[in-house]
């Protein structure tokens, strides 16, 4: 089953996120940006990377958008074929929604709130490797 | 996916660049992307939506480049359009679930670039009208086919293995 990597500072949102992902891949969890470049980091070192990457933006420390550009950086370095990156933040606007597909290198972006279904299916849009729910975003 | 192509179900319909429609019954509206923007809106619980197909950010700056007559051809007067559109139709445009797809940098044609612009374009029309949007699906090298049910507001995405040539409609894919 494909990794996918969870990262969000709330505790609720991640118990949300994992529910969400049941059936698409096994999901693991980081609290912050850091902490998820390491995740990542390592998932590369062992050869078997994460799938894809739920991430939020507003988190203490490293922000979601600057952890992104890390993972990208990170990917490019070890010549890995890129994986899926969806956002999920309250940040609505322009600016961020922007900044995180055009510059950090993010596959889509879904504004909180959001619900289950919503987020399976964008899930199911990202085009992932194996075989996902047949869903509309 | 592949329900959505099939002989059986809603009616299909293909937007070519500079095409819009607003939809009050059941439809599947297929739109192909390269640097091109699809906005999408749907109104929760009423089976209303709709979408277009824009080529170029705003009329007032391209105006001059491409005189094509349809106001969907620039994001900005497609935008203004569609909500004037739906206003008639007595939708509430606080409540519409709006989505932004599109919008790839189009290397092969040398316009790197374009596509951010359309993109930019369209939130800050949208911006301009106190609309959010509550997902978007842009950027990138890579074209994109999405299937939009203005019924449900459902918008199926697959991404293409390259960036479509400008001037090809969603008919062509």
């Amino acid at each position: 089953m494909q990794r996918l990597l969870l990262v969000d500072d709330e505790p609720v949102s991640l118990r949300f996120l994992a529910r969400a992902m049941a059936g698409i891949g096994e999901a693991e969890e980081a609290r912050d940006g850091a902490e998820a470049v390491e995740r990542f980091r390592a998932a590369l070192e062992e050869g078997r990377p994460f799938a894809a990457v739920v991430m939020d933006i507003m988190m203490p420390g490293m922000d979601g958008i600057e952890a992104v550009r890390r993972i990208r950086a990170l990917e490019a370095g070890a010549g890995s074929e890129p994986c899926r990156v969806l956002m999920l933040s309250c940040l609505d606007d322009a600016e961020h929604q922007l900044a995180a597909q055009y510059e950090a290198g993010a596959d889509g972006y879904l504004a909180k709130p959001v619900d289950l279904a919503t987020l399976r299916r964008a899930m199911a849009n990202l085009d992932l490797p194996a075989d996902l729910p047949d869903a509309g975003e | 996916m592949n329900a959505l192509f099939s002989l059986e179900g809603p009616p299909v319909v293909h937007l070519g660049i500079g095409e819009g429609r607003v939809f009050e019954g059941p439809a599947r509206a297929h739109v192909l992307l390269g640097s091109c923007v699809a906005v999408t809106f749907h109104l929760p619980g009423h089976g209303l939506g709709a979408t277009f197909h824009a080529l170029l950010p705003s009329r007032e700056e391209y105006l001059r480049k491409d005189s094509g007559g349809s106001p969907f051809r620039f994001v900005d007067t497609a935008i203004e359009t569609m909500l004037a559109a739906l206003s008639r139709a007595r939708a509430p445009l606080d409540r519409l679930e709006i989505k932004v797809f599109g919008g790839a940098n189009s290397l092969v044609q040398g316009e790197f670039g374009i596509g951010q612009k359309n993109v930019r374009a369209a939130f800050s029309t949208l911006a301009r009208r106190g609309l959010r949007v509550a997902a978007s699906n842009v950027g990138g090298t890579r074209g994109r086919k999405i299937v939009f049910l203005p019924a449900t507001g459902e918008v199926f995405m697959k991404t293409l293995s390259e960036t479509p040539v400008r001037g090809m409609t969603s008919a062509q894919s």
